[in-house]
């Protein structure tokens, strides 16, 4: 049949003549057909009158399904003229028009047509021929075509109509929607309703459509997933069929998609917190908190906030949605507003439970390292047990990335010998895409072992897993306050996770679980899972508390209480960095500070880089803030591999990880402006998601740092014409890109993606590099080339003044996390360096960090010790003065104790200049910072002169960063307003300039001491004690105006805040040192007066009765500059002088200069 | 019938559509043969119009989701379960009804489905 019909089509095709043209245009007038032209329309195709029918059909309509999807209507044609001709039936109709109707009005003579409701209204235009221009197209043909345009139509249609139906369908198979009538009217009806269902009940979706059908408007869903915000909001929004509009949004860290016309809002817990205090909450009619069984911190302190909350705002409901985990305790928690509760039953299949399903020999293997034996003999266990024609994939939970490495490793090697299985890791550190892979289908005869940590217990949904093996571990962080060190640690799990992860065997059909633990383990484990208030730090949690007007933090209502150390230890950590009084309340900075969702000490960081910072240098506290404010940039094979650590090795800081993640950045960022990036990554073993992440975040703490006016607004940049010209034509293309990408995007998700059993890493890393990177386009967008230059110009810290105020800004903020070296280090192996906190003895440095990897760094050098000591002065330790010690951001106890993210500094002019209290004997050479390090300045006058300028410093910074605060909340007193108008305000240009010149010449002060480490035994004989009488100081050379009081324990009297003096006892050194200078005639330098005189009153007639001290004061000053916030110091090399200019001014200058 | 409705209103005002066979029940954008948000297209018959959910907007994509029957006025979805197309739309009940008034190719298939 085929064969004979090709046979008379080619000829035929052949014959086509100009007189065949003139036939066909009288066709229609004629009734019968000669034989010629019935074979000829046989022959006859829409196809061959493609290309001028598309221009009929994109010209005559504006738009519609056709024009939309012009490829696929064609395939469509053909198939539709293939099945006519099948059928033998001609392809142009010529069913008689007229419509004899019956007595209901129905045509007696059955027409196809009469089945389609759709015409289409396209003019017919008679200069239609076909692909040679010979044949011409006629008004019947046309009205054949509009026949067939009709019926794609309908036939679209119809497509349409079933997948509204089908979704239709799958929503009403929800085990929720049973409970959808008894939801709506408790949420109408009462305060507080709880709805209880397990994972796939649909509550997530379907409750907050439920309300927004019953009539609520604004409706907030908590996550504690950004993740979930996203996904559910695009979600709810299908279903709704709103997925074009923003009825349905979505609000998370760095974006939102919320408008004023949103109903419903997915929001994370963090971020809903934050909207709490009064003047911030949107008008919520319900708020619903999703997923409140997770016990995160903020999610049980939104609780708390929540029901003390509906007490006073009536309007308000609050719909507690969780797993059906522990609901007694959230119903006996909301017992005084009367919960209601709801239980979802959930749609379980049975499980067979099988305790130690291969026997594991119960003694640890050497060094204590994981055996994955056993979980490859389940594999194996499976593959003899249950034919490969049954579907059904491999769920197991292991305790973290390094066991789940582990098992991958044996079950891979497994894998390719039986080829029956496809091994995929999961776990948060992986990114998006590699986390999708869990969702791909194998192919047909293989399974899918899937090797996780708890993240798929609750939050992430994998469907067709028939078998889940247990390991009974959990990797899980706990903090100890009293340190301020984290720990990893490998606990058990609860019985409620262990039924959880039985669960997921049964979700799709009956499942088997194996636990490799013993029914006696199971019945031991603890009934639930510690939640995360017990196991973290609170300081930012207390602090953001008592933002949102909670006063008495103790008192508040949580669900499980903390433990009272750990908020003693919180609000302690709070008092020291200056966010709340000694008597608990909210300081100035304490408000600046919890506006910023970094840590405490970041945050800290950020409002003193704002104050002492120019404000084009402030880029770089930004991206250093942020940079310690994400996760880690390195990936698992940054450390690893040695190509990785060597490419690398250029933009790493000797000065340690916070400088090398700056440097890092800047690199990255200088790659971005020359358009690369994913590879450079790569190359370095870096995850430029995460470089993504902390531009966004850096970004956005430059706003909120704006918002709070602790930063001025910059002037807005200007652009040349031809420069906007540019970077418009920039943007229509990434915006393109982007279109391009969702839309790619969009069509991918709809086939979920077959794997490959074999290499399946190879071939993604080829995909990775030739599909269009949307991130990339992202920051393309929010930064043009100019913003980009701007960023690594603030970013980097070329000068030395730059990086010395840097770094002391980061230090300021992190102080008292500062640590000393072991004496014994020198003689110590690289990974045996040891060090000592203020908290926490005996401490390592991270094998990954800088100083981890080269800590000779911190060491001194033959070369730095002096070793011609000053008469009389003996000393174990060495007198040098290039004693270092590290700056730290945390402390993380995994195998041993670490120190983590740290940089070096020098030792006592960063203590002297931040430690919370000093203590001095009476001739300043032995100085105790904080109770814990002894310096000791052998040398006469050296150690006074470095605290009196580290305490003049000291000030002067203080005095800077309260400015700064109280800029940022005027006070409208008229007090203050009248002092304002008095006092004609230094700029702060000026004084961050002054100060960071001072504080840099005082960082490199080249003064010989020696340090040591204050054991109690020693502290027990270093103070003098209150027995002791003291005279006060007057004046007071430290502080004018501060009145001295004695100290109740060690004696001496507070010259300052933060020092006390004369409480330290001398030795014989320091005794005969001040003897001698008390005796010898001293010179003033300034006054020529020589006297005898003790260092103090040295120091008293310096401030207070030398002569010179007049004169002085009028030689200070400088010439005023501008202020423009893009001014550069620039040094002009005609004619010698420093000056500050904008780029502008420079080039005017060096006109003029020359 | 509001055809002659102007472009921005429609996007405010909808009609209710549920089908009486199946239960389907959504908000329609539109009743009637030309809908406005699709110019080039016409119906036969006044039926309920959506915009088209599944597209975005302004690309003048609908989507029909049934008429009332013809015969008894009730509101049926286009599915084959519930109703039929020819010329007008029938409801399956009212098609049963009267089977002897329709051609035999639009019975036939009703008696199969
Ligand atoms: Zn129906
Ligand atoms: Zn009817």
């Amino acid at each position: 049949m085929d064969d004979k019909s090709r046979n008379h089509q080619r000829p035929s095709k052949r014959q086509r003549s100009p007189s065949h043209e003139s036939k066909s245009g009288e066709r229609h007038k004629l009734r019968k057909r000669s034989p010629l032209k019935q074979q000829e329309e046989s022959e006859f195709s829409f196809l061959d009158y493609k290309r001028n029918l598309n221009k009929i059909i994109t010209y005559s309509s504006d738009s519609n399904t056709v024009v939309n999807s012009l490829d696929d209507f064609w395939v469509f044609v053909k198939k539709y003229e293939m099945t006519l001709k099948k059928a033998g039936k001609p392809i142009i109709d010529n069913e008689c028009d007229h419509n004899e109707l019956n007595d209901i009005g129905i045509p007696i003579n059955f027409s196809k047509h009469h089945c389609i409701n759709f015409m289409s209204k396209m003019k017919y235009m008679e200069s239609v021929y076909d692909e040679r221009e010979k044949k011409k197209l006629d008004k019947k043909m046309f009205d054949s075509f509009l026949n067939i345009v009709s019926i794609y139509l309908d036939f679209k249609n119809k497509e349409k109509f079933e997948k509204l139906k089908k979704l239709r369908k799958a929503q009403s198979e929800l085990p929720v929607t049973k409970y959808r009538d008894e939801i709506v009217a408790a949420v109408q009806n009462e305060k507080v309703v709880i709805v209880a269902g397990d994972t796939g009940c649909g509550k997530s979706t379907q409750v907050p459509q439920y309300l927004h059908v019953a009539g609520f408007q604004n409706i907030a869903c908590t996550q504690p997933r950004r993740i979930a915000c996203v996904s559910l909001s695009k979600r709810v929004a299908f279903e709704m069929l709103t997925q074009f509009e923003t009825k349905v949004g979505y609000q998370i860290r760095f974006e939102k998609s919320k408008t004023a016309d949103t109903k419903i809002c997915f929001i994370t817990e963090g971020l809903l917190l934050r909207q709490m205090s009064s003047e911030n909450l949107p008008n919520y009619d319900v708020i619903i908190l999703d997923e409140i069984h997770e016990r995160h911190l903020m999610g049980d302190f939104l609780l708390g906030i929540l029901k003390c909350l509906i007490h006073t705002r009536n309007d308000i409901k609050l719909v507690l949605m969780s797993a059906t985990i522990n609901i007694k305790l959230f119903e006996d928690y909301f017992s005084k507003e009367s919960a209601v509760v709801i239980q979802v039953p959930g749609r379980l299949f049975p499980i067979e439970l099988r305790y130690k399903p291969i026997l594991i020999e119960d003694k640890p293997t050497r060094d204590d390292r994981l055996d994955p034996q056993p979980y490859v003999q389940i594999m194996q266990l499976i593959d003899s047990k249950y034919p490969s024609a049954e579907r059904g994939d491999l769920l197991i939970f292991m305790s973290g990335v390094q066991e789940i490495t582990t098992i991958c490793d044996a079950a891979q090697q497994y894998a390719e010998k039986t080829k029956k299985w496809i091994i995929l890791p999961l776990h948060s550190g992986l990114s998006l895409t590699e986390q999708d892979k869990v969702f791909d289908y194998p192919p047909e005869g293989v399974r899918k072992c899937i090797v996780s940590t708890n993240i798929a217990e609750t939050s992430v949904t994998i469907d067709g897993i028939r078998f889940v093996v247990d390991s009974g571990k959990v990797k899980e962080m706990s903090y100890d306050s009293s340190t301020k060190m984290q720990r990893l640690k490998e606990f058990w799990i609860s019985k409620a996770s262990a039924d959880q992860r039985k669960g997921r065997a049964g979700r799709t059909g009956p499942g088997v679980c194996y636990r490799i633990y013993s029914e006696e383990q199971y019945s031991d484990m603890e009934a639930f899972s510690t939640p995360e208030v017990s196991r973290v730090p609170l300081a930012s949690l207390l602090l953001l508390m008592s933002s949102l007007g909670v006063n008495d933090v103790r008192r508040f209502p949580f669900i499980d209480t903390p433990p009272g150390e750990a908020i003693e230890d919180a609000l302690l950590e709070l008092k020291q960095h200056g966010a709340l009084t000694s008597n608990e309340k909210l300081t100035a900075l304490g408000k600046a500070l919890a506006s910023l969702p970094v840590d405490v000490s970041l945050a800290k960081a950020l409002v003193v880089a704002a104050a002492s910072l120019p404000a084009h240098k402030l880029d770089s506290a930004l991206a250093l803030a942020a940079a310690l404010g994400i996760r880690s940039i390195y990936t698992t094979r940054a450390h690893r591999d040695f190509e990785c650590e060597n490419s690398r090795k250029p933009d790493e800081s000797d000065h340690g990880d916070p400088v090398t993640l700056l440097s890092l950045y800047c690199a990255w960022l200088r790659e971005k402006s020359r358009g690369g990036g994913r590879a450079w990554c790569k190359r370095r073993g870096l995850e430029e998601q995460r470089l993504y992440e902390l531009t966004k975040l850096a970004a956005q703490l430059n706003t909120l740092l704006q918002d709070n006016n602790l930063k001025e607004a910059p002037e807005p940049e200007t652009m040349s014409s031809a420069e906007r010209a540019l970077r418009h034509g920039q943007m229509k293309q990434l915006k393109d890109m982007r279109r391009q990408y969702k839309q790619k995007a969009a069509e991918e998700s709809k086939r979920r993606k077959r794997l490959k059993v074999d290499s399946w890493e190879i071939i993604d890393d080829k995909d990775e590099d030739n599909t269009v990177d949307i991130r990339d386009i992202e920051f393309r967008m929010t930064n043009d080339a100019s913003r980009i230059r701007a960023l690594i110009n603030g970013s980097s810290t070329n000068s030395g003044r730059d990086l010395i105020m840097l770094k002391l800004v980061l230090c300021r903020a992190l102080y008292p996390q500062v640590a000393v070296a072991d004496e014994y280090n020198h003689c110590k192996s690289v990974s045996e360096q040891l060090f000592h906190t203020w908290s926490k003895p005996f401490v390592f440095l991270h094998p990954t960090s800088i100083f981890g990897k080269n800590p000779r760094l911190l060491q001194l050098t033959d070369a730095d010790v002096q070793t011609d000591e000053p008469f009389g002065y003996k000393s174990r330790q060495p007198l040098s003065s290039k004693h270092q010690i590290l700056c730290y951001l945390s402390l993380l106890e995994t195998t041993k104790p670490y120190i983590v993210n740290s940089m070096r500094m020098p030792a006592a002019q960063t203590l002297l200049l931040l430690a919370h209290s000093i203590d001095t004997n009476i001739g300043f050479t032995r100085l105790v910072c904080d109770s814990w390090l002894l310096l000791e300045f052998p040398y006469p006058e050296s150690g006074l002169n470095l605290l009196m300028k580290a305490v003049k410093l000291r000030q002067r910074w203080e005095d800077l960063i309260n400015r700064r605060l109280q800029d940022a909340n005027p006070n409208k007193s008229v007090e203050s307003e009248l002092k304002k108008s008095n006092q004609t305000k230094t700029s702060y240009e000026e004084l961050q300039y002054e100060l960071s010149c001072d504080i840099s010449s005082y960082i490199n002060s080249d003064i010989y001491y020696t340090i040591k480490r204050c054991l109690p035994g020693d502290l027990k004989v270093m103070y003098v004690g209150p027995d002791e009488v003291h005279p006060t100081i007057d004046p007071n050379p430290f502080e004018q105006g501060f009145e001295c009081r004695p100290h109740e324990k060690k004696g001496g009297v507070y010259v300052t805040d933060n020092i006390v003096f004369n409480c330290v006892v001398d030795t014989d050194w320091s005794y005969k040192s001040y003897e001698e200078t008390y005796s010898l005639p001293w010179t003033c330098p300034d006054c020529e007066l020589s006297v005898c005189l003790s260092p103090l009153e040295r120091l008293q007639h310096k401030e207070f009765t030398c002569s010179s001290r007049m004169e002085k004061k009028d030689v200070q000053k400088k010439p005023i500059r501008e202020n423009k916030p893009n001014t550069k110091e620039f040094e002009c090399e005609t004619c010698k002088v420093t000056l500050y200019l904008t780029p502008v001014e420079i080039l005017k200058h060096k006109k003029a200069c020359k | 019938m509001d055809e002659s409705k102007p472009k921005d209103e429609c996007a405010q005002v909808t009609y209710n559509f549920k089908c009486s066979e199946c239960g389907m029940n959504e908000e329609t954008h539109y009743k009637g043969v030309s809908p406005p948000f699709s110019r080039k297209i016409q119906l036969k018959y006044p039926s309920y119009v959506m915009k088209d959910p599944f597209s975005p907007p302004g690309k003048g994509e609908i989507l029909i989701l049934g008429a009332d029957c013809a015969i008894c006025g009730k509101a049926v979805c286009i599915s084959k379960q519930c109703s039929i197309f020819y010329l007008k739309t029938y409801c399956l009940k009212c098609v049963q009804n009267s089977m002897d008034k329709f051609p035999a190719e639009v019975t036939n298939k009703v008696k199969k489905s």
